[in-house]
């Protein structure tokens, strides 16, 4: 039974995690393939929204996803299962991938230099990382 | 140690954020302490395993904390390579947080004399 309770407080704080980081994602790529966003008179507003609800939702959902998560696979006796050290790597990748999308909001938030193209990439590497864990943990195919 | 770039702006944030930057530190440089120097023992020459088992996920889960922490402030700005290398690798090796440590509360009293 506690086992169920901690894999649905596990999806739930995933599921907001996930929500925020394509939010941040979407607002990074925005400024970056826009050319008239950073002159734009609310463009700040803008940024201080999405960091206080990266700051106030996404980044704790995420610790909270690691902990259930941790939680789950001690409970389910995972740990050693070949595709959960594979969504290990892709989650880690997603982690850091927040990290850094985390760092640009705050860069933007400073300065009014444009993040780096590169930034615009984040989405794509979030879906294909989703789709992958997903498959992982549904069809456990190793 | 390179000096801070220049053109950061002064940020009573910056401060805070260096300061929660250095506790992440100090707690991922202690669980990396105490599972190396007690549990591992305990495990080896105590015949108790239970230490690492318990002590293996809680320095797991402060060193990815601190990793997170270290990307995102990186990704700000104002962090050259060499002390970016210099903050990863310490988490890597025991006492190495302390090092991180004074460099962090170094970073943290720029910021706020800024």
């Amino acid at each position: 039974m506690i086992y169920l309770w901690l894999k649905a407080f596990h999806i739930a704080s995933v599921t907001v995690w996930i929500g925020g980081m394509f939010v941040a994602a979407i607002a990074v790529a925005a400024l970056s393939a826009s050319k008239s966003l950073p002159d734009a008179p609310n463009r700040a507003d803008i940024i201080e929204a999405v960091r206080r609800w990266d700051r106030w939702a996404t980044s704790p959902a995420m610790l909270l996803a690691w902990l259930f998560g941790l939680a789950v696979a001690t409970e389910g006796g995972w740990f050693g299962a070949r595709w959960l050290m594979m969504k290990l790597v892709f989650v880690v990748a997603l982690s850091g991938l927040h990290g850094m999308l985390s760092g640009t909001l705050r860069k933007l938030a400073r300065t009014a230099e444009q993040p780096s193209p590169a930034s615009g990439h984040a989405l794509p590497v979030i879906v294909g990382a989703v789709v992958v864990i997903v498959l992982l943990v549904v069809l456990k195919p190793i | 140690m390179m000096a801070p770039m220049p053109d950061m702006r002064s940020d009573p944030e910056d401060r805070r954020q260096m300061l929660r930057m250095r506790t992440a530190c100090l707690v991922e440089g202690g669980t990396l302490i105490l599972l190396l120097f007690v549990a591992v023992p305990l495990k080896h020459f105590a015949g108790f395993p239970d230490a690492v088992k318990a002590m293996g996920p809680i320095h797991g889960f402060a060193f990815l904390t601190y990793l997170w922490m270290l990307i995102r402030m990186v990704s700000a700005g104002g962090w050259s390579q060499g002390e970016t290398i210099k903050l990863f690798a310490a988490a890597l090796l025991p006492f190495g947080a302390f090092f991180s440590a004074r460099t962090l509360t170094r970073r943290a009293a720029l910021a706020s004399t800024r």
